[in-house]
């Protein structure tokens, strides 16, 4: 059986918990285990500006992952950057020994969206028990792909959530908004500026007829999901778009329970388009049923 | 027209360029890729390229600029430059310099950010995770912004809550003592803020 390590961070214990439930579920049904690590730290997000105690917060975490001996896989962009930045930089023998880590980079540091468009896509096509039969945007926002230093896609013009849902079935449009910035890390301390920012990624979904946007960072979640009223109510425009964590897709497509992805948890409800994509799922099944039952009768009518 | 003389303090450029992350400043030739490349500046008065100048006159004016606590990490800058200046990690640098001079008494901000960003480490020093509740009830009570943070972010808390998506307990981590280490190690003056208890 394949391993992972997981990192889930501080927000898929709180306000990402359908990201959490998600993740969890999706690995599960491919049969691939993760392993949390054992007794984690906080990455220091973005609010960490001294470089050295940054280093020092994540080399913790990569030490505990080391010793699990397996990959680590991190949900959340923020903390991807971090502990891939920290990775990266410790190639440095003499910063490694300032702060006075025994981290030796024996693992890597991998983002679930890599994980999961890259290294088990072929899983995924073969459990698929659903299409995805609706319009969705990906959204990458900033963290998941830049800096390219330690990247795993395109900084501009990332694809890997546009081949994963497009292998899934999902109607994916271009998405010119979807690397640009939703401005969450500044929401407490200057909250008009994300607003706007949040709400030219919202317009420019609805422009192109989204069902629903895929994210794949708990901040770009919270920003465009639970301040999506508050958007609404800054711009006084309407969107009511659906935002779903990806692996939550994911999860709709190998046909796990709604339920198990946390899909109730979601502030936008995302109703609608899930029942649009079981009602389809339905419907084809009914079709291939009669198709099978009409193909028994005239075998029989044959013999 | 008025002919203006400015003297380049060294002393002070140099002061930005020692501090870790911004060693490449001085590669900047000020092509404004950077301001070009920030989501920020399409919505207020800020110009990277500019703040980019101004360190390299060693202008400690720079400190002033409001746009540093605007800054949401989005790496663009960083990305882009032709000349690898890494603007982003310029940015954490100026900031740190402005936090000692705003707890030295002699810079005022109008942000709340250093606040924040104050009230954020404390809570990882205390509990080795985040605790966004604790987190809010700190900052609010420390930017004197009160009962007005709390009811300007209220629709947010509540949506939150209903969909039980927020911790009311903090959970600390079993060995804290490594994360109280490595802040008295590393975090300058913050290892012993309020003595973390």
């Amino acid at each position: 059986m394949k391993k992972y390590s997981y990192y889930p961070g501080c927000t898929l214990h709180t306000s990402a918990k359908e990201y959490d439930m998600s993740v969890r579920a999706v690995f599960s049904a491919l049969g691939v285990e993760l392993i949390e690590i054992e007794d984690w730290n906080c990455c220091g997000a973005l609010e960490v500006g001294i470089p050295l105690l940054a280093y020092a917060l994540n080399a913790r975490n990569l030490a505990l992952a080391e010793r699990a001996g397996f990959d680590l896989v991190v949900p959340c962009s923020a903390c991807f950057y971090n502990l891939a930045r920290t990775d990266h930089a410790l190639r440095d023998e003499e910063l490694r020994r300032r702060i006075g880590t025994n981290y030796a980079r024996r693992i890597k540091v991998r983002h679930v969206l890599d994980v999961l468009a890259n290294d088990l896509l072929d899983e995924i096509k073969m459990r698929v028990k659903r299409e995805l039969s609706m319009r969705v945007v990906p959204y990458y926002g900033c963290l998941t792909v830049r800096p390219s230093d330690f990247g795993f896609d395109d900084p501009n013009h990332p694809e890997s959530m546009d081949r994963l849902l497009s292998a899934l079935g999902a109607d994916v449009p271009k998405f010119p908004s979807k690397a640009k910035c939703c401005g969450g890390p500044i929401l407490m301390t200057a909250e008009e500026v994300p607003l706007k920012m949040a709400g030219q990624i919202l317009e420019e979904a609805k422009r192109v007829g989204a069902d629903a946007i895929s994210v794949a960072c708990p901040l770009c979640h919270l920003m465009l999901d639970a301040k999506q009223p508050d958007i609404e109510e800054a711009l006084g425009k309407e969107f009511k778009v659906p935002i779903l964590y990806f692996t939550q897709l994911v999860g709709l497509a190998l046909g796990i329970k709604p339920r198990k992805l946390g899909l109730h948890k979601n502030v936008v409800p995302a109703r609608e388009v899930v029942e649009k994509v079981l009602r389809q799922a339905r419907r084809t099944l009914s079709v291939g049923r009669a198709a099978a039952c009409s193909k028994k009768r005239e075998r029989l009518r044959d013999s | 027209m008025k002919e203006m003389t400015l003297h380049v303090d060294h002393a002070f450029r140099e002061k930005i360029v020692s501090e870790l992350g911004a060693e490449r400043l001085l590669r900047c030739f000020q092509c404004s890729t950077c301001t070009v490349n920030c989501p920020i500046s399409e919505f207020v008065d800020w110009n990277p390229r500019l703040v980019v100048e101004k360190c390299l006159l060693g202008l400690r004016d720079v400190l002033n600029e409001e746009g540093l606590w605007l800054c949401t990490s989005c790496q663009n800058c960083y990305e882009h430059c032709p000349q690898d200046v890494r603007f982003s990690e310029v940015i954490l640098a100026l900031r740190r310099l402005a936090t000692e001079e705003i707890k030295a008494g002699r810079l005022k901000v109008g942000s709340t950010k250093p606040v924040f960003d104050e009230c954020f480490l404390e809570m990882i020093a205390k509990y080795g995770r985040q605790y966004e509740a604790g987190l809010i009830r700190m900052f609010a009570k420390r930017s004197g912004l009160g009962f007005k943070l709390l009811l300007s972010f209220k629709g947010l808390g509540i949506r939150l809550l209903k969909k039980g998506k927020v911790a009311l307990r903090p959970k600390k981590i079993k060995h804290i003592e490594e994360i109280r280490d490595i802040f008295r190690k590393f975090g300058g003056d913050r290892g012993e803020i309020g003595g973390y208890k």
